[in-house]
């Protein structure tokens, strides 16, 4: 019957498309879907998101994030201990040997010396408080210089302005030695975009407005890269009854938090700079202690590009591949 | 006039044949559309195991026993937590999130949600906060 009623048609060629159609969607739907893998855990005190894709993604994928769960693990342990209690292995001694680097080719407001001075606040801590002026002048007092070659005994680390983008950098040797397509790690604040997304598509990170801390100051495209930003505008406390914010940077001269007129400053460096993930993590912290005042050296630099934001919205920045969000009130100072 | 004479312009079995690659369509699409209709989801999960996907397109407050007191509200502008017992509240601070890559932590509960498009839109790979 059916074959009667459809006997004009040529059933070679309707067989022949529909069977194209059918292996296009069945090709569509497998490449790069079975070589992405992807998971989320709590590493860094933050929420970490780890994209993966490539060839044996699932095995890549557990890797990563067992380096990540550890590394974590040991930096949490410098909050509760001093360096002489702290196990001596390679994770600290190279960490710290990259920071002294920084630290002599930058400038030394980010001290990974300052443990006991981060412990005396308890900012991100269930008990944070403003210590008295006679706690903070005691550890000031014996806090040791950046650059000391002599740990001292009892000394606290506090590798917080450093260790995510350490942590990416040994996340994109595993990803470099697995020769995988693309990855991108995203520890919140410091992030790594690895490698090639499939149809040469650039990154786009999100850049999450400082003013409210809700929506986007402005989106971000780059090649891949170490992005990391630093803020005010998340871990901070109030204490009750004041209006007063104390953020969790820490300004070494005065044992306070730092005051700065920036909301956040981001670095991105691109990954093909080695140690690029420590390099972001350190100078975005830095540029965001300095404020405004201190911007113009950072914007010439030709390694790294900057996209600082000032309290009223103002943007400093030279980077690119920035899409500000003007209709958000955010406009640029220095382009 | 024969209405199987076949110098007419549309014949039966042309009406037929299109109406079964329209059924054929509309079988296909009755598969996927639980899937591809969800334009804009959040992923709410806890301890990185997935506890629920939220579609932002259904208002209401939700909780979930894994998440204990805490309140997803999917509204107008998103998704927010509106009650949390944690010390801090910078889950609640957060606010309303609503694109892809945008997410709510809060570390105390470990809990964490994000916004997800369904695949092939071009949006954000990753926010910075």
């Amino acid at each position: 019957m059916a074959r009667r009623f459809f006997r004009h048609y040529n059933y070679n060629k309707i067989a022949g498309t529909v069977s194209a159609a059918a292996l296009t969607i069945l090709l569509c739907s497998c490449s790069g879907a079975d070589k992405t893998a992807s998971s989320q855990s709590f590493v860094f005190d933050t929420y970490s998101q780890i994209t993966v894709c490539g060839n044996d993604s699932e095995d890549v994928l557990s890797e990563v994030g067992s380096i990540l769960s550890e590394m974590s693990g040991d930096f949490d342990l410098c909050y509760d201990m001093t360096a002489n209690e702290l196990p001596q292995n390679d994770l600290y001694c190279d960490c710290l040997s990259k920071t002294r680097e920084l630290n002599r080719r930058y400038g030394n407001s980010i001290n990974v010396f300052c443990g006991k001075l981060t412990k005396l606040w308890g900012i991100s801590t269930d008990s944070p408080r403003v210590p008295a002026d006679e706690e903070l002048a005691a550890v000031l007092a014996e806090l040791p210089d950046a650059l000391t070659e002599n740990i001292p005994y009892g000394a606290m680390l506090d590798f917080g302005a450093v260790s995510k983008g350490y942590a990416c950098d040994k996340v994109f040797e595993v990803l470099e030695k697995k020769d995988m397509d693309y990855g991108i790690i995203s520890l919140s604040s410091t992030t790594l975009m690895y490698g090639k997304k499939h149809g040469g598509k650039p990154f786009r990170t999100g850049l999450t407005n400082p003013l409210t801390g809700e929506g986007y100051a402005g989106i971000i495209e780059t090649e891949a890269a170490f992005i990391s930003t630093s803020g005010g505008y998340e871990r901070y406390f109030s204490p009750e009854g004041t209006n007063d914010k104390y953020c969790h940077i820490m300004d070494m001269t005065t044992g306070r938090p730092v005051e700065t007129d920036f909301a956040s400053a981001t670095v991105i460096v691109p990954a093909d700079v080695t140690d690029g993930g420590i390099l972001s993590d350190f100078l975005a912290t830095m540029i965001f202690s300095e404020g405004t005042g201190n911007i113009d050296k950072w914007l010439v630099c030709d390694d790294f590009q900057v996209v600082a934001i000032s309290a009223d919205g103002g943007v400093y920045s030279n980077c690119e591949g920035l899409e500000l969000n003007e209709s958000g009130g955010f406009y640029y100072e220095y382009k | 006039m024969n209405i199987n004479d076949d110098r007419k312009l549309i014949r039966v079995r042309d009406i037929v044949l299109i109406a079964a690659v329209l059924a054929a369509a509309a079988a296909v699409y009755w598969v996927t559309a639980d899937f591809s209709g969800k334009k804009r989801y959040a992923v709410i999960s806890c301890g990185g195991e997935t506890v629920a996907e939220v579609s932002l397109d259904r208002f209401g407050d939700y909780s979930f026993p894994e998440t204990g007191d805490m309140v997803f509200t999917v509204g107008g502008n998103g998704i927010s937590v509106s009650k949390s017992g944690c010390p801090d509240k910078i889950c609640m601070r957060t606010g309303n999130i609503s694109r892809a890559g945008e997410a709510i932590i809060c570390v105390p509960n470990r809990t964490a949600v994000t916004v997800k498009n369904a695949p092939g839109e071009n949006d954000i790979d990753v926010v910075l906060r």
